[in-house]
C-alpha cells in the first residue's frame, strides 16, 4: 500500500473500532445506572457515551498540587493508542493494516505496556488514592499476566505459528475454544483485568474514591474511561480471532462475523459484574498463582500432547 | 443554539454530585441519592469527579470550612447546593442545574467569596484548613516524620538531615518519610485522614491513619460535626429507622462490589421509606441474605475478625464478634427483625435501642483496622454499624473530646 492509502486504512480502522467499542460502553452505562426499573434506563444508556464526551469537553482541568504532568498526561493519552495498536495486526477479513510473523508477541508486549500506563496514571496526580490504585493494579497484573501468557501460547502451539492469520486458518473446521476452553476463559479474565472492568476493578475501587483515575478531570478522565472500553474491545477482538475462528461463519461477510463475535465476548465480559462481586487484588493474587497458572499449564500440556499425537492439525 | 450551549445541555443529562452528609442528615442524603438516580445523575466518588456539591443537612461550624475547601477542588464549571431536609433536595438540585447551565464559571457562591483557600485553578495549599478538610484524602500528603527516635537512621539517607517536618518537598508538601511496616519492610509513611467525606462512610467519622504503603500502621478516631448547633431532628418513625439501618448495611455491599445485592437492599430501603408492603420487604431481605452468603462468602470470610468478648469490654452496644461476613449476616438478621416488627402493632411499644457509639467503640474500630490494607479496612469499618447520630444532643463532647488513639 502507498503511504496515503495506509494512513486512510489506519484511520478507517481506528474509527470503525471506536464505533464498535461504543456498544459495550452503552451496556456498561446501563448496568451502572442506579435508577429503579421503568425510568428509561436503556434510552439514557444509549446517550451515555455522548453525554460523557460533552461533559469532558465542557469541563476545565483541575490539576492537583505538584502533579507529575508529563508522565501522567503521557499515560492518559497512550491508553487508547495502545488499544488501537492492539488491533493493528489482527486479520480483519482480508483487510489487514500490517502483518507480522509475531503478531501474538505484539499483543503481549502491548498488554504489558498497560501495566506501566495504569501505574503512571495513578502516579501522575501526586495523590494518595490514585497511587494506591496504581499499586493495586500492579498486584492484579502480576496475577493475570502469567496465566494470560500461557493462555495465548496455547493457540500458537496448536497453529504452529505466532501469526494471527495462521491461527485463524488453523481453526478451520473447529474453533480453538473447543480444544482449549481453559485458555479461552483465562484469556478473557486477562482482558477484564487489563481493562479494569468489574469484578477486577479493585484498582479503581469505590473504597479509594475512584482509585487509579480518581483525580482525573475533563478530557483526561474521558481518555482513560474510553481507553478502558477500547482495551476491552481490542482484547475481545483478539479473543475472537484466537479462539472463535476469527471471521469464519456462514452467509454473512467475514468482517460482520468478526464484529459480532467481538461484541458477544465484550458484552459478556461487561455483564460479568452482575454475577461476581469485586475481587480484591490481594485475593486475586491467590487465584492467579494457585489456580490459574496450574490450570493454564495443564491446558497447554494437553494441547501439546494432542498436537504431538497428530490429533490436532 | 450554539455549540457551547448544546454541549452544556448534553452534559447536564448526567451531572455528578458529591454528597456531604452532616451527622443527622442521612435521610436527606438518601432523598438526594434517589433524586439523583431518577434524574439520571450520579453520586460523585471524589471531588475531581464532581460537577457539584450538595450539603445534606446544615454543615455547622465544624464542617463548613471543609465544604468550602472541597468546593474549590471541583473542576469548573461547578455548582453548590444545600438541603436542610429531604423536602429541599429537589429544589437544591434544580438550582444546581440552573447554575451549571448558566455557565457562570467564575462566580463562587456568596458564602465562599472570602474563602482564603481559593487560588484560581490550583487546589488550595495544604494549610491547616484544607489539611483538615480534604474529605477524600486527595491532597493531604502530609508526611509524618517517623524517625524521631533515630532508630532507622541507617535505612534512608533522606532522613539524615531533618529533625522535624520537612516542608521542602514539591509544592511545599513535606516528603513522605520512611518507616518499617508490619513485615519489617522500609515503606514510605503518609499521614492521611479518612473521612468525613468519603463514599460509603459513616457521617461525622474521621480516622487519622498512618499509611505504610497502603497498610494502616496507626489509627486514631475522631468525630466531626457533632456539635449541638443546627442539629437536625433525628428520624422518629420506625420505618425510617429501619431504612437507615438498611442504608448503612448497603455501604458494605457497595464496597464489596456486590452490585445486585446492594441494589436490592437499596430497593428495600426506599420501599421502607415509601410505605411498601412489609411482606415484600421481608421476602426481599430473605433472598438478599441467601444471595450474600453465596456470593460474598469467599471475599469476606476471615476478614477483620474481632474477639468474642472484645465489644462488651469496649462498651459497644452490639455484638461485633466474628469476621466481616458474620457481622453482615447478624445485621441483616437484625434488619429483618426490625422489618417484621413493623407489621406487628403489638411491637409498637418503643423503638429498638439506637446504636450508641462510644469512645471505646471507636478505639476498637481503630484496633480492628490496624495492620490491614486500606481496602480491607474499609470493609471492616463498613461491617461495624457506626451511627454517630446517637450522640447528638446527649453527650456530643464524649466522643469528640476523647483522647489517645489505639496501638
Amino acid at each position: 500500500m502507498t503511504f496515503p492509502a495506509s494512513l486512510a486504512a489506519a484511520l478507517a480502522l481506528a474509527v470503525g473500532f471506536a464505533v464498535v467499542a461504543v456498544v459495550p460502553a452503552v451496556l456498561g452505562a446501563r448496568l451502572e445506572d442506579p435508577a429503579p426499573p421503568g425510568a428509561g434506563r436503556w434510552r439514557r444508556a444509549g446517550m451515555a457515551p455522548w453525554v460523557r464526551v460533552a461533559r469532558a469537553l465542557g469541563q476545565r482541568r483541575a490539576p492537583t498540587l505538584a502533579a507529575d504532568r508529563l508522565l501522567g498526561a503521557a499515560a492518559v493519552v497512550a491508553l487508547p493508542v495502545v488499544a488501537l495498536l492492539m488491533v493493528a495486526l489482527l486479520p480483519l477479513a482480508g483487510f489487514r493494516l500490517a502483518d507480522s510473523a509475531v503478531g501474538l508477541v505484539w499483543f503481549n508486549a502491548l498488554d504489558v505496556l498497560v501495566w506501566a500506563l495504569f501505574w503512571l496514571i495513578g502516579w501522575g496526580p501526586n495523590s494518595v488514592y490514585p497511587l494506591i490504585g496504581g499499586y493495586r493494579f500492579l498486584a492484579q497484573a502480576m496475577s493475570y499476566e502469567l496465566p494470560l501468557m500461557f493462555a495465548i501460547t496455547t493457540p500458537a502451539v496448536a497453529a504452529h505459528s505466532l501469526r494471527f492469520a495462521d491461527i485463524v486458518a488453523a481453526q478451520h473446521g473447529l474453533w480453538f475454544v473447543v480444544w482449549m476452553p481453559v485458555a479461552f476463559v483465562v484469556f478473557c479474565l486477562g482482558v477484564v483485568g487489563f481493562s479494569l472492568l468489574p469484578p477486577l476493578n479493585h484498582p479503581a475501587g469505590v473504597d479509594i474514591a475512584g482509585g487509579v483515575g480518581g483525580e482525573l478531570t475533563g478530557l483526561a478522565r474521558l481518555s482513560v474511561s474510553a481507553g478502558r472500553y477500547l482495551l476491552l474491545t481490542a482484547g475481545s477482538a483478539t479473543a475472537a480471532t484466537m479462539f472463535l475462528g476469527g471471521g469464519a461463519g456462514p452467509l454473512l461477510p467475514a468482517a460482520v462475523w468478526l464484529v459480532v463475535k467481538t461484541l458477544a465476548v465484550a458484552c459478556a465480559l461487561v455483564a460479568v459484574r452482575t454475577v461476581v462481586p469485586t475481587i480484591r487484588a490481594d485475593r486475586f493474587v491467590e487465584v492467579g498463582w494457585l489456580v490459574l497458572i496450574p490450570a493454564t499449564l495443564l491446558q497447554l500440556l494437553l494441547v501439546s500432547v494432542l498436537v504431538g499425537m497428530g490429533v490436532l492439525p | 443554539m450554539g455549540v457551547r450551549e448544546r454541549i452544556t445541555a448534553l452534559a447536564l443529562r448526567e451531572v455528578h454530585v458529591m454528597l456531604i452528609e452532616r451527622p443527622g442528615g442521612a435521610l436527606t442524603r438518601i432523598a438526594a441519592e434517589r433524586s439523583l438516580a431518577a434524574r439520571g445523575w450520579r453520586v460523585a466518588g471524589s471531588a475531581a469527579d464532581a460537577d457539584a456539591l450538595l450539603c445534606c443537612g446544615e454543615p455547622g461550624p465544624e464542617l463548613e470550612p471543609l465544604v468550602q475547601a472541597l468546593f474549590v477542588q471541583l473542576p469548573r464549571p461547578r455548582a453548590e447546593g444545600r438541603a436542610q431536609d429531604p423536602g429541599e433536595v429537589a429544589a437544591a438540585l434544580d438550582q444546581i442545574a440552573a447554575s451549571l447551565q448558566s455557565g457562570d464559571v467564575a462566580a463562587l457562591p456568596a458564602q465562599y467569596q472570602p474563602a482564603p483557600a481559593e487560588h484560581g485553578d490550583q487546589p488550595a495549599a495544604p494549610d491547616a484548613d484544607t489539611d483538615m478538610s480534604d474529605g477524600d484524602g486527595d491532597h493531604t500528603e502530609t508526611a509524618m516524620d517517623m524517625d524521631m527516635g533515630g532508630d532507622d537512621m541507617d535505612h534512608s539517607d533522606m532522613d539524615m538531615d531533618m529533625g522535624g517536618m520537612d516542608m521542602s518537598g514539591p509544592g511545599g508538601i513535606p516528603l513522605a518519610s520512611g518507616d518499617q511496616d508490619r513485615d519489617g519492610l522500609e515503606m514510605d509513611v503518609l499521614a492521611v485522614r479518612l473521612g468525613p467525606v468519603l463514599p460509603a462512610w459513616p457521617a461525622g467519622l474521621v480516622l487519622s491513619v498512618t499509611l505504610a504503603g497502603d497498610l494502616i500502621s496507626d489509627c486514631h478516631a475522631d468525630t466531626l460535626g457533632l456539635e449541638a448547633e443546627g442539629v437536625l431532628p433525628l428520624p422518629v418513625s420506625r420505618r425510617e429507622q429501619a431504612a437507615l439501618v438498611a442504608d448503612r448495611i448497603s455501604w458494605l455491599l457497595l464496597l464489596a462490589g456486590a452490585r445486585r445485592a446492594e441494589r436490592r437492599l437499596r430497593q428495600v430501603r426506599d420501599g421502607l421509606l415509601d410505605d411498601a408492603e412489609i411482606p415484600w420487604c421481608t421476602e426481599q431481605l430473605r433472598q438478599l441474605t441467601r444471595q450474600v452468603s453465596r456470593s460474598l462468602r469467599w471475599s469476606l470470610r476471615d476478614l477483620g475478625r474481632i474477639d468474642q468478648d472484645a465489644p462488651q469490654d469496649a462498651g459497644g452496644p452490639l455484638d461485633w464478634s466474628g469476621d466481616v461476613l458474620d457481622r453482615l449476616h447478624r445485621r441483616l438478621a437484625g434488619l429483618s427483625g426490625m422489618v417484621a416488627a413493623l407489621a406487628d402493632p403489638a411491637a409498637l411499644r418503643d423503638a429498638p435501642d439506637r446504636a450508641s457509639m462510644t469512645r471505646a467503640g471507636l478505639d476498637l474500630v481503630c484496633d480492628a483496622v490496624c495492620g490491614l490494607d486500606l481496602g480491607a479496612a474499609r470493609l471492616v469499618i463498613a461491617s461495624i454499624d457506626i451511627d454517630l447520630t446517637g450522640r447528638i444532643g446527649s453527650h456530643p463532647a464524649a466522643v469528640s473530646a476523647g483522647s489517645g488513639g489505639s496501638s
